[in-house]
């Protein structure tokens, strides 16, 4: 849906002209730090991180969230194995890092895990579980001049089918010479081949909108839509598979994070806070907000040669 | 309680009723028309001067008044008409059709608005507003083109959130809870261009009338309010064309008798032309939109009339080749009048109403979609009208509605692979029966008492879920789910509806009016959205969502000043509202079979005082509007369970409309308005979730802030044609062009603001700079001409 949606309100954005945006900076409420767990962790090769931090004043654009000091961080897997996160000052704020021991990888397919934070005299936890992922079979580079989406230029394209089963979710990242496209509206998610929940694409082809979503959104200082891919350039599409919770989860992150503005606002819902699945094991203690979500990945680049 | 209060009602039909049966008397009926064009007229009056007693017509112009023989003076009169007076000695029953002549043009144009049935004091009605739709057509309009929803938001208590938003607020009620009537048909999305005009064709249209409270209780469905829109049924007299050019878009409208007389038609359409005139520039995008409104009558003989009325309505817009998106109405209304006897008025109507609309994307042959969702009905409705004598209306009848609720189907290709995605249709049907009585019980006090008994089964076939309640204002998940057959009933709920309204005449003018009443809603809107928009689907009350229940009180106090050259009122409201829909954070509302899971329900209220001024005659008239008013929610697992205002909600909302006729041929109108902005919610903080800045409210506040206020000025001149030839010859063809001017002073309401990131590109490790954006939906300042005809 969010991306039919986004298809339209960009043209009509267009249209509408008459619309307008304005900076503003509206008095907000006060309210204290809270805790925010931001735990991805992917089985594959190499160290892991959680980052533990502190929320900042929402209008706060000077400062880089505080680390969350002190804590013991550990995640254990439904076989008895425990990972320990140690705290690492040298990366920035509020890390605690897994480094594996030899060739050692996190996590395996099929388990279960469970993230528990001491901090303070309280404990936090949260579980996940590292669910199957499917190949990315091949990447394509196709030339449009008469897509509203896109720039006219070169657009990269991935293929890959839905794992057999339904309820599979994946989070497709992109790496564009070698940086992670991480906009709010770059953020491509699946439930199963579809866009949607409670729509039947079990197994099938990705649909189009998934296999597009790996294109930068890009413009340059006129608001003028970039080309997706140059010569020159390189691609990675990794896929990781998420649980549903933390499909829903990112859901609700694109939702209040990739905001339309001008006439789009006329499809916009007012923001809502983003759920979470870290709890404080009480109940009344103090609040918590982010998200421990366990993935297998699976990946392919290509470098694009006209 | 229910059978309590049954048998009081039962009781109080006999008692008022009783005094007047056991004289002999006579009825005098009959249908009040325009004389130029045979289109009847809907509230004149019939006022019989040595009894003091009267009656009105109703929506068919039928009237029936019955009294003790003797020598009358009647005195038959509508509003912009010249009065027709009339001698009768009456000893026996007998049909009067009365013709009236509309007074001369030039005193046409200080033309009453915003008027209710002549006279507010007089009536018994009260929070209704009637809008004559020469009113409308002189209203500064965006982009010049009148508007009848538009115009509706100058008047107290309605409201909106904004421009392009669809549909209109009444009272603290949602769009969704406001019931549209075409003919009849019920409407389900009012708006073209998502919500910048609205779907009706002011030159189709006879009747606009807003019950805003005190709804009479042949109605029913909606919990708000109600807008009883009326065709024009089209000129038996002699052909005419009427229509315009506009900046938007062009209509037109023809009417001519069918067999004079007896019968005639009006065919009124509209399009859009945008696309047009931008094609080289669109390359493939497209806009537009369309409707045709039509009409027939024929009169069968003196006891029955029938009438054929339709709607066809549809936007389109288009993004690439063949993609886009689609909506549109339709509806058809066949009615049938029939007189079984000068006392016992009845209309049998059989309607259908249709929204859909329709999205589509790819136009590669392996990669393509479609999208299609709908909403239909099919009503019978029968309702009669028994006019006991001059102290006594019974209106009584039954209505019977079947619901289908197609939720999302969509099929396509991806990569080659066909697929097929179907939510189970979704199935309902509504029973009404009611009964009321309009009494004059004396000189001063009159009483419209009645009472609604509706019945809403959700039925088979289709799947129904079950949901836990694990942790209130999150989703629930499915626990069991159960297949039902055709016809088999899920989930039923009846209802009791009482309605009430009275006026206690002080003197010739001034009046005290009070109602009272309840309204059940058993389909709901379901729009998560800051604007309702055509994509929000329509679902009925189930197994899971309980229908909608809302009880009004309101009292008012009404006054005519300086011989009626003025018209005053001060209403006050208070609502109490049940089964409020609401939505969990992160609701999906499209393309979920599981959707009742992300709803949420509970309480609402809404109260407020309304006061209004009208200047009704001269060359400057107007009204002044001033509506003070809260309308809010409770929730459970919003606002942490506290009270939080409305979307709609606006404390204060000042408007001003005035008219001034500068000279014959030049008059100048304009509009004011400024209300409270709206509340929207803010976050207090934010926090990084894999590279990307999350807004968090950490008080857990809900519409905790209000936007700017809102403030606006329009302005539009027209000017008549000539209407003398050069030669001295009156010109057949009359015309006048219309010069607007919207927001005046260019000023950028706020329509929401949003919070996000700044375009940039942010870096691991990087803080990720945020910002809030407030999007204006009409920024500047809007001019347009248009030029309109009649000939």
């Amino acid at each position: 849906m969010k991306y039919f949606t986004l298809y339209s309100l960009v043209i009509m954005a267009c249209l509408f002209i008459l619309a307008c945006e304005d900076v503003i900076d509206p008095k907000l409420e006060k309210a204290d730090p809270i805790m925010t767990v931001d735990a991805w962790l992917v089985s594959k090769p190499g160290e892991q991180l959680i980052q533990l931090t502190w929320s900042v004043a929402y209008d706060d654009n000077d400062e880089y969230p505080p680390g969350v000091k002190g804590a013991t961080v550990s995640v254990l897997d439904n076989e008895g194995k425990m990972y320990e996160f140690i705290e690492d000052s040298q990366k920035i704020n509020g890390t605690y890092v897994w480094k594996p021991v030899g060739s050692e990888v996190f996590g395996k397919i099929g388990n279960t895990y469970t993230l528990t934070i001491n901090y303070n005299g309280e404990t936090f936890s949260a579980t996940s579980k590292i669910n199957p992922v499917p190949a990315v079979d091949s990447i394509a580079f196709e030339y449009v001049n008469d897509d509203p989406m896109f720039a006219e230029g070169y657009r990269a394209e991935f293929w890959g089918n839905d794992l057999t089963g339904e309820g599979n979710t994946y989070w497709i990242k992109t790496y564009k010479n070698g940086t992670l496209l991480n906009k709010p509206s770059e953020i491509n998610i699946a439930y199963d081949a579809g866009i949607s929940t409670n729509t039947q694409n079990d197994g099938k082809v990705f649909l189009p909108p998934i296999r597009l979503a790996i294109n930068p959104n890009d413009v340059d200082d006129n608001d003028k839509r970039l080309p997706a891919y140059r010569s020159g350039d390189s691609v990675y599409v990794e896929i990781n598979s998420i649980t549903l919770s933390a499909y829903n989860y990112l859901n609700e992150v694109i939702t209040n994070t990739n905001r339309q503005t001008g006439v789009g606002s006329l499809f916009s819902t007012a923001m809502s806070n983003v759920s979470t699945n870290v709890t404080n094991n009480d109940t009344k203690g103090s609040p918590v907000v982010g998200f421990f979500n366990t993935a297998a990945a699976s990946g392919k680049g290509k470098k694009f040669v006209k | 309680m229910q059978k309590k209060q049954l048998v009081i009602l039962v009781l109080l039909f006999f008692i008022l009723q009783g005094k007047s049966y056991a004289q002999s008397k006579v009825t005098l009926s009959g249908y009040v028309k325009d004389k130029s064009n045979g289109e009847v007229l809907i509230g004149a009056t019939v006022y019989v001067k040595e009894i003091s007693a009267g009656a009105s017509t109703n929506v068919y112009g039928f009237y029936s008044l019955t009294i003790p023989p003797g020598n009358y003076t009647f005195d038959i009169s509508y509003v912009g008409y010249q009065t027709h007076r009339q001698q009768l000695q009456l000893t026996k029953n007998l049909q009067l059709d009365v013709d009236l002549n509309s007074e001369s043009s030039q005193l046409q144009e200080i033309v009453i608005v915003a008027d209710e049935e002549h006279d507010k004091v007089q009536s018994l009605e009260m929070s209704t507003t009637k809008l004559d739709i020469k009113t409308i057509m002189k209203m500064p309009a965006f982009l010049g083109e009148a508007d009848i929803i538009k115009s509706l938001q100058m008047t107290p208590g309605v409201s909106t959130v904004g421009e392009g938003a669809s549909g209109f607020n009444v009272r603290g009620g949602s769009v969704g809870q406001n019931l549209l009537l075409l003919d009849e048909a019920p409407v389900f999305n009012s708006s073209h261009m998502l919500g910048f005009f609205s779907a009706f064709n002011p030159d189709a249209v006879k009747d606009v009338k807003l019950y805003k409270g005190g709804i009479p209780a042949r109605y029913g469905g909606r919990l708000s309010s109600l807008l009883d829109i009326r065709m024009k049924e089209g000129n038996n007299k002699e052909t005419h064309v009427q229509g315009g050019i506009g900046t938007v878009f062009s209509r037109i409208a023809v009417e001519s008798p069918i067999v004079k007389d007896k019968g005639s038609f009006i065919i009124a359409g509209r399009r859009s032309y945008i696309d047009v005139l931008a094609a080289p520039i669109l390359n493939n995008f497209s806009l537009n939109f369309y409707d045709l409104t039509a009409k027939a009558n024929y009169k069968l003989n003196d006891k029955n009339k029938v009438y054929l009325s339709g709607y066809l309505g549809r936007d389109n817009f288009g993004f690439a080749k063949g993609q886009g998106l689609s909506w549109g109405s339709q509806t058809g209304t066949f009615r049938w009048n029939h007189l079984f006897n000068q006392k016992l008025f009845s209309n049998l109507s059989v309607i259908y109403s249709k929204y859909d609309y329709k999205l589509k994307f790819g136009d590669n042959a392996n990669d393509r979609l479609n999208w299609k969702s709908y909403i239909n009905n099919f009503i019978v409705k029968s309702e009669f009208s028994y006019f006991i004598n001059s102290n006594n209306e019974l209106n009584f009848g039954g209505e019977l509605i079947s619901y289908t609720f197609d939720p999302a189907n969509t099929s396509g290709k991806s990569g080659g692979e066909e697929f097929n995605n179907k939510i189970s249709k979704k199935y309902g049907g509504e029973a009404a029966a009611f009964v009321s009585n309009t009494a004059h019980i004396s000189k001063a006090i009159s009483v419209e008492y009645g009472v609604r008994l509706s019945n809403f089964r959700y039925m088979g076939p289709g799947p129904a879920y079950t949901f836990n309640d694990t942790i209130r204002g999150k989703r629930r998940s499915v626990v069991s789910e159960r297949d039902y057959k055709r016809g088999e009933t899920i989930a039923s709920y009846t209802n009791w509806e009482p309605r009430l309204s009275m006026n206690f005449k002080i003197n010739n003018d001034e009046a005290i009016k009070a109602s009272y009443n309840r309204t059940v809603q058993y389909v709901h809107l379901v729009s998560n959205t800051v604007a309702s928009n055509p994509l929000d689907l329509w679902t009925p009350s189930s197994n899971n969502i309980r229908p909608q229940v809302g009880d009004q009180y309101a009292l008012g106090y009404f006054r005519n000043l300086s011989n009626n050259k003025w018209e005053a009122s001060v209403e006050g409201y208070y609502r109490a509202l049940d089964n409020q829909v609401d939505y969990i954070n992160g609701a999906e509302l499209l393309q979920n079979k599981y959707l009742e899971g992300d709803l949420l329900s509970g309480k609402g209220r809404a109260y407020g005082l309304e006061f209004y001024l009208q200047r009704k005659t001269g060359r400057l008239n107007g009204w002044l509007s001033y509506t003070l008013s809260r309308t809010e929610l409770k929730i459970d697992g919003i606002n942490r369970g506290e009270w939080y205002p409305a979307l709609y909600d606006q404390t204060h909302n000042f408007k001003l409309a005035a008219f001034y006729e500068i000279n014959k041929r030049w008059s100048v109108s304009s509009n004011f308005v400024f209300t409270t902005g709206t509340p929207t919610t803010t976050p207090t903080s934010k926090y990084y979730v894999q590279g990307i800045a999350v807004p968090h409210n950490a008080n857990e506040s809900k519409n905790n802030y209000r936007l700017t206020n809102y403030n606006r000025l329009d302005l539009a001149f027209r000017l008549e044609g000539k209407e003398i030839k050069r030669n001295g010859k009156p010109k057949k063809r009359r015309d006048y062009w219309v010069f607007s001017v919207y927001n005046l002073y260019a000023r950028r309401n706020a329509f929401v603001v949003d919070f996000k990131q700044t375009d940039k590109r942010f870096s691991t490790g990087q803080v990720i700079e945020t910002e809030a954006v407030r999007s204006s939906i009409l920024g500047s300042i809007v001019p347009a001409i248009s030029y309109n005809y009649k000939f």
